[in-house]
C-alpha cells in the first residue's frame, strides 16, 4: 500500500538529488569553517612567520579539521546536511554497484526491490519505536545508521539473488563468464560486510547489553545465511550446467545422427509389440550413437548428487530451516521485549510470527512427505538391472537424458530415481501410462473425501497384483496389468459424430470420469493415441495427424486404422474442393474443380518442399546462429503460407469466375499479387 | 532446479529444429531467457483455420517437465477452447492437481512425458475441431465460467457459417492480408 502512494510521489532524479546534497554540504561546510575559524582565532595566537614547516602545517590542518567536524556535529544546522550527504553517498554507491554488476534492472527486479524496501522501512520503524521504544536522539541515530547499512546489504543481496535466478534461466554459462564472476564477487563482498557487521554486534554485546546484541546479531546472521544460500545454489547450478560444458554437446554427441534419431524417438519411446521388427532395425542404425551416449553418461554419473538429490536438497533444507528458526526466535524475542503486550507493534509481530510458524510447518511437512516417498520407492520400486537397461536402451522420459540407473514402476516403465521422485511428490502416478500408484494412501492430500475407501481398496488390489507380477516373472504385457485400473464407477461418455455434419469432420468419443482412479482406459490416454497415430503416419505421411488420431479414437487399434486407409474408408482431408466432399455436402458455390488444376497445385507444393533453400536445417552451437535460423524459418513459414493461401484463393476465384463469367477474378488477382509483393 | 529444465528445453528445441512437425515452428524468443518461447502454428488443412499461421507464446515454469507450460496465442483467436485473451485451455496443459472444470480425467492431463511438440500437435487438432467436449456440453448451461469462450462454442454449434467467416478473417489477418 505505501508503495502505491509513494509511486505517485514525484521523487527527484538522482543527479538533482546529488547536486542539492553537495551544495547543501558545501554551504554548511562554509558556515562551519567560518565559525570554527573565529573560535580558533579566539583561542590561539597566530603562529610566527618563520616557523612554518610541514609537520606543523599538518598539525594545524588536522586540528582545524577536527574543530570543524566537532562544530558541525554539535550544530543542528550542519548535522542534517551531513547525514543527508551520507545517504547520498550510499545511494550513489548502490547505483555504481548496480551498473557494474547488474546493468539495467529488469522491471520485475525493480518492483520487487521497491516492495521489500518499503516493507523493510515499515518493520524497522516498528522495531525502533514500537519494540525498543527508543527515547534519546543519539540512540535513534545509531539504530537508524545501523539499519541503513543492514538494509543496504539486504537489498543488494536480494537483487543478487533475483539476478542469479534469472541468469540460471539462460543457457550460456561459458560465454558470459564475467557476468557470473561479477555476481559472485558481489555476493562474496556482501558476505564479508555482514561478517564485519557481526563483529560490531559482538563488540556491542560485550560493551553494552546482551539483548541489544541478540537483536542486532539475528538480522546479521539472517543476512549471512541468505547470501550464503544464494551463493551456494548459484555455484551448484553453474557447476551443474558447466559440467556438461555445452548442454547441446553433452546430450547430442553426434549432431548428424541425432536428426535421424529424433525421427525414431517416438518409436523408441513406449514402443508397442507390433512394431518390434522395425524397431530393432532402427536401433541397429543408431547403434554408434547409442554407444557414444552411454560412454559419455558414465563419465557424468557422479553428477547425481548435484541433482536429484542428496547434497543440494539437504543444503537447501538446512538453510531454509535455519533461517526460519532464527527469524522465529528473533520475533519471539521482540514480542517478549515489548513491555506492553497489547499494542500495534505486538500485533504486527504476532502476525509475522504466525506466518513464520506456518512456513516452518509446511516446510517440515514437505520434508516428511519426501522421506516417506523415498522409503516407499526404495521398498517397492526395484532398481532396474543392467540387462533391462541394455535391452530398453532409451532416455528417461522425464528429463530426456540417458538412463544409466533407473527405478522400475509396477507398470514396468523406467525412470531416473530422482526424476521419478520429484514427479511422485506432486502426483502419485506413472508419468507414461498414468497408472495410479498406491503411495496415495500415505499421502494425505490425495485422500480426498469420499474416495478414500476406494483408494485403499485399489491400493490393496494393486499391491497384491504387484506381488503376483513379481512372482510370475515379468511376462505380462503392461496393458494387461492395467486392467484392474479400469473400474469406472461414474463415467460420462460423450460421442461426437462429426461426419454427420460435414464429411471432413472427425468423429470421436471421449469418456470423462470423475473418479481419479477410474479415468484410465487404455486408449483414453492421449499419449498412447498420439504414439499410435505417429506410427500410422510413418506409413502414410500424407495423412495429417489429427485425422489419424480421430480415427484411432474410433477404431482403437492401429491395424484397423491402417486397414481403413488401405481400403479407402479414411480419406486424407483434403482441400476444400475435394470432389468427395461435394457429393455429401452441397457447397455454396458449386465449383467444378478440374482435376488437372488440383494435381498442379499439389505438384507445386511438393516442389516447394524440395526446393526449399532451408531444408537442410542444422542446430548450431552458437546462440546467435540458432536465433537467426529460427527467425529465418519463421519468415519462410509465414511467406509460404501466404503464397499458398493466395494461390488457393485465386484458384477458387478463377473457378467461380469461370462459372459465373464475371470479372471477379480480374479484380482479385492484382490485389493478391500486390500484397504478395509486399 | 532450473538446470535440468534448461537441459530438457534445449533438447526439445533441438528436436523441434531438426525434425519439425509439419507447419509448426517453435523456439525461445530470446536465448537470454530460455523459458519463454514463441510458436507458430499453421491452421490444419481442410478446416476453417486452414492456411493461417497463428503465433503463440509458451511460458515454462522453472520446474518445467514437472509442471506444464502456459500457452497463449498472441494473435486474435476465436475458438471454444481459447479465452478471449488468447490463453489456451486444453487438458494437456493442466497439472494433475488442478481441475478447474471438474471434468477431466487425470489420464489426459499434463505429465512430464509430454513435450512442446505434443502440446502443439494437440493444439493443431484442437483447431481442427476436435475440441474437448466438456466445454461443448457446458456451453448449454448458462455458466459463464465453464468454457473458455462460450460465444465461440455456441456459434460453432448453431451458426457454423458465421464461425467459418470469422475464422477466415482471422486467417487473413495472421497472414498480413487485407480482410
Amino acid at each position: 500500500m505505501p508503495v502505491v502512494l509513494l509511486d505517485r510521489l514525484p521523487l527527484p532524479s538522482l543527479p538533482a538529488y546529488t547536486a542539492v546534497s553537495v551544495s547543501l554540504l558545501a554551504c554548511s561546510l562554509y558556515y562551519a569553517v567560518q565559525n570554527a575559524h573565529q573560535l580558533d582565532l579566539e583561542h590561539q595566537p597566530p603562529l610566527a612567520e618563520g616557523q612554518l614547516d610541514l609537520a606543523t602545517l599538518c598539525w594545524v590542518f588536522g586540528r582545524r579539521c577536527s574543530a570543524i567536524l566537532t562544530f558541525m556535529i554539535h550544530e543542528p544546522f550542519c548535522i542534517w546536511p551531513l547525514v543527508n550527504m551520507a545517504y547520498c553517498v550510499l545511494v550513489l554507491l548502490g547505483k555504481c554497484i548496480q551498473s557494474a554488476v547488474f546493468g539495467e534492472l529488469r522491471v520485475s527486479e525493480s518492483n520487487a526491490i521497491k516492495d521489500t524496501f518499503w516493507n523493510f522501512v515499515f518493520y524497522k520503524f516498528i522495531f525502533i519505536f514500537g519494540v525498543l521504544s527508543v527515547q534519546k536522539l543519539e540512540e535513534v541515530v545509531l539504530w537508524c545508521s545501523w539499519f541503513t547499512l543492514l538494509g543496504f546489504l539486504h537489498h543488494l543481496a536480494q537483487l543478487a539473488r533475483e539476478r542469479a535466478e534469472y541468469l540460471s534461466l539462460s543457457v550460456s554459462p561459458g560465454r558470459e563468464r564475467w557476468r557470473h564472476v561479477r555476481l559472485l564477487a558481489l555476493l562474496a563482498a556482501i558476505l564479508l560486510a555482514s561478517g564485519a557487521m557481526l563483529l560490531v554486534c559482538v563488540a556491542v554485546g560485550l560493551l553494552i547489553s546482551l539483548n541489544t546484541f541478540a537483536f542486532m546479531a539475528a538480522e546479521c546472521i539472517l543476512l549471512t545465511l541468505r547470501t550464503l544460500q544464494t551463493m551456494l545454489r548459484y555455484l551448484l547450478h553453474l557447476y551443474d550446467v558447466a559440467h556438461s560444458s555445452n548442454p547441446v554437446h553433452h546430450f547430442f554427441p553426434n549432431v548428424k545422427l541425432q536428426a535421424a534419431k529424433g525421427q525414431a524417438r517416438h518409436k523408441l519411446n513406449e514402443k508397442s509389440g507390433e512394431e518390434k521388427n522395425t524397431d530393432s532395425s532402427l536401433r541397429d542404425n543408431f547403434a554408434p550413437d547409442v554407444t557414444e551416449n552411454t560412454a559419455s553418461s558414465q563419465k557424468f554419473s557422479p553428477r547425481w548428487w548435484v541433482r536429484g538429490g542428496g547434497a543440494s536438497y539437504y543444503l537447501e533444507l538446512l538453510f531454509e530451516l535455519a533461517a526460519l528458526l532464527l527469524d522465529l526466535l528473533h520475533h519471539v524475542h521482540m514480542l517478549l521485549w515489548c513491555n506492553i503486550l497489547l499494542s500495534m507493534a505486538s500485533l504486527v509481530i504476532c502476525m509475522q510470527l504466525r506466518l513464520l510458524l506456518h512456513q516452518l510447518k509446511a516446510r517440515l511437512a514437505r520434508h516428511r512427505h519426501r522421506l516417506r516417498l523415498q522409503a516407499y520407492m526404495k521398498k517397492h520400486f526395484p532398481s532396474a538391472t543392467k540387462e533391462e537397461l541394455k535391452t530398453l536402451d532409451d532416455d528417461c522420459a522425464i528429463c530426456w537424458e540417458r538412463l544409466y540407473t533407473a527405478r522400475k514402476l509396477p507398470c514396468s516403465h523406467l525412470f531416473h530415481s530422482w526424476c521419478l521422485q520429484s514427479w511422485l511428490e506432486q502426483d502419485p502416478s506413472c508419468p507414461t501410462c498414468r497408472i495410479t500408484l498406491s503411495i496415495g494412501d500415505s499421502n494425505p492430500s490425495s485422500g480426498a473425501a469420499g474416495s478414500t475407501g476406494v483408494v485403499g481398496l485399489l491400493g490393496n488390489v494393486l499391491g497384491g497384483l504387484v506381488g503376483s507380477i513379481r512372482d510370475h516373472d515379468t511376462l505380462l504385457e503392461p496393458d494387461q496389468r492395467d486392467q484392474p485400473q479400469q473400474i469406472n464407477n461414474n463415467a460420462q461418455v460423450f460421442h461426437f459424430d462429426g461426419s454427420r455434419y460435414v464429411s471432413w469432420l472427425p468423429s470421436f468419443s471421449v469418456e470423462a470420469a470423475h473418479s481419479q482412479l477410474g479415468g484410465h482406459t487404455e486408449l483414453n490416454s492421449s499419449s498412447q493415441l498420439h504414439n499410435m497415430a505417429l506410427q500410422v503416419q510413418q506409413m502414410f505421411p500424407h495423412y495429417p495427424l489429427w485425422v489419424l488420431v480421430a480415427d484411432l479414437r474410433l477404431s482403437h487399434s492401429a491395424e484397423l486404422t491402417v486397414e481403413n486407409i488401405l481400403e479407402g474408408r479414411l480419406l486424407p482431408p483434403a482441400p476444400m474442393f475435394n470432389p468427395d466432399m461435394e457429393e455429401t455436402q452441397p457447397a455454396p458455390e458449386p465449383a467444378q474443380e478440374p482435376p488437372s488444376q488440383y494435381s498442379g497445385w499439389l505438384e507445386e507444393n511438393s516442389t516447394d518442399a524440395t526446393t526449399d533453400p532451408l531444408s537442410p536445417v542444422t542446430f548450431s552451437d552458437e546462440a546467435s546462429e540458432r536465433q537467426r535460423s529460427l527467425a529465418k524459418r519463421r519468415e519462410a513459414l509465414v511467406h509460404q503460407a501466404r503464397r499458398r493461401y493466395l494461390q488457393k484463393s485465386s484458384n477458387s476465384n478463377e473457378a467461380s469466375a469461370s462459372c459465373s463469367h464475371g470479372g471477379i477474378s480480374s479484380q482479385s488477382t492484382p490485389d493478391a499479387s500486390s500484397s504478395l509483393s509486399n | 532446479m532450473a538446470g535440468s529444465a534448461l537441459r530438457r528445453l534445449m533438447a526439445e528445441y533441438k528436436q523441434l529444429t531438426l525434425n519439425p512437425p509439419e507447419g509448426i515452428i517453435a523456439g525461445p524468443i530470446n536465448e537470454e531467457n530460455f523459458f519463454e518461447w514463441e510458436a507458430l502454428i499453421t491452421g490444419p488443412e481442410g478446416t476453417c483455420f486452414e492456411g493461417g499461421v497463428f503465433p503463440a507464446k509458451l511460458i515454462f515454469p522453472p520446474d518445467y517437465p514437472l509442471s506444464p507450460p502456459k500457452m497463449q496465442f498472441t494473435c486474435e483467436m476465436f475458438h471454444p477452447n481459447i479465452y478471449s485473451d488468447g490463453r489456451v485451455c486444453i487438458s494437456i496443459l493442466h497439472a494433475p492437481g488442478d481441475d478447474p472444470m471438474g471434468y477431466e480425467s487425470s489420464a489426459e492431463r499434463w505429465s512430464p512425458v509430454q513435450s512442446v511438440e505434443k502440446i502443439l500437435l494437440s493444439v493443431v487438432s484442437m483447431l481442427a475441431g476436435c475440441f474437448e467436449p466438456i466445454y461443448y456440453l457446458n456451453a448449454t448451461e448458462p455458466n459463464d465460467e465453464s468454457g473458455a469462450n462460450v460465444d465461440a462454442a455456441k456459434m460453432w454449434r448453431e451458426n457454423r457459417e458465421e464461425f467459418n467467416k470469422i475464422a477466415e478473417r482471422l486467417v487473413r489477418r495472421t497472414l498480413g492480408l487485407p480482410p
